[in-house]
């Protein structure tokens, strides 16, 4: 259960890393 | 009498024609930019309110603030251009207030209300003095929820027309950037259902969008320095702007 667990927290957590990613290209403007 | 015939225009950088000049912002960008350049083909007079890296709620609020502050109904005769932003960007509130007037000098009318907020976009960590894990937190909020900040952003959208709607107002709206995802959720459709698409062009078309659009067509501005365009994308977008207004007789 406990690596079942690990294994879906590891998932969303990469899910959301590939998410961060496209929205930091989708806006990369910076100001200063 | 005759009446002051305006074109207000509120946007993020692209609709204050940031860099088509080379710098972040003067009168020659915003004279040359998509909404200048619509301003002259409509024989209006264009009021350039845009700020450099404006969120959409700052956008909304900007035209609010500016029919408060500033229309009279019996000297003028105004139609609104508002062309939304990244629907990811963010505001949050600032005890100390910011001076961001200093990105928008050749602003034609500045919202100080813009003052008092922070500027969360994705590719901007936060400035000097200014909280970075206030910053990392709302980047994971966007990232986590992005459809959730779509629907805030379709809320900005229907705030404002129904506002311009009230007033008895022309308008027309398009976006800069990525709005909303298509096909939407059932969540998000649920908004979009309440916004006029006769007054919007190319709500869902992403990729039609001003910024995205003329970037897959190749167009780069050697002067700039964050990617903005240059004088002609923002030529053919109030070419394209102008077709759409008289196709659907947007301002009569």
């Amino acid at each position: 259960m406990f690596l079942v667990n690990w294994w879906k927290k590891l998932k969303r957590e990469i899910a959301y890393r590939k998410r961060l990613k496209e929205l930091r290209k989708r806006d990369p403007f910076i100001y200063k | 009498m005759n009446k002051d015939k305006i074109l207000l225009i509120a946007g993020c950088s692209h609709t204050s024609g940031s860099e088509i000049d080379g710098s972040e912002d003067s009168k020659y960008n915003r004279r040359h930019s998509f909404g200048g350049v619509l301003a002259t083909q409509l024989n209006r007079r264009s009021i350039n309110i845009a700020q450099v890296a404006m969120s959409n709620s700052g956008i909304a609020r900007s035209v609010m603030n500016w029919f408060k502050r500033q229309y009279n109904h019996i000297s003028m005769d105004v139609a609104v251009l508002i062309a939304w932003t990244e629907s990811t960007r963010m505001e949050n509130i600032r005890i100390q207030p910011a001076y961001y007037q200093s990105s928008a000098m050749s602003c034609d009318w500045f919202d100080n209300t813009s003052n008092d907020y922070y500027r969360i976009n994705m590719g901007f960590f936060g400035g000097p003095g200014e909280d970075k894990e206030m910053f990392k937190f709302f980047h994971e909020y966007m990232a986590r929820f992005p459809e959730l900040a779509e629907i805030t952003n379709a809320n900005y959208v229907i705030q404002v027309q129904n506002y311009l709607k009230l007033l008895n107002v022309p308008y027309l709206m398009c976006n800069a950037m990525h709005m909303f995802s298509n096909p939407p959720c059932r969540h998000l459709k649920q908004y979009l259902d309440f916004i006029d698409t006769d007054r919007y062009y190319k709500m869902m078309d992403n990729s039609n969008s001003f910024y995205t659009k003329y970037k897959n067509l190749g167009y780069t501005n050697e002067k700039a320095k964050y990617w903005h365009h240059g004088e002609e994308p923002h030529r053919a977008y109030a070419d394209e702007l102008y077709k759409f207004i008289g196709d659907n007789h947007v301002f009569s």
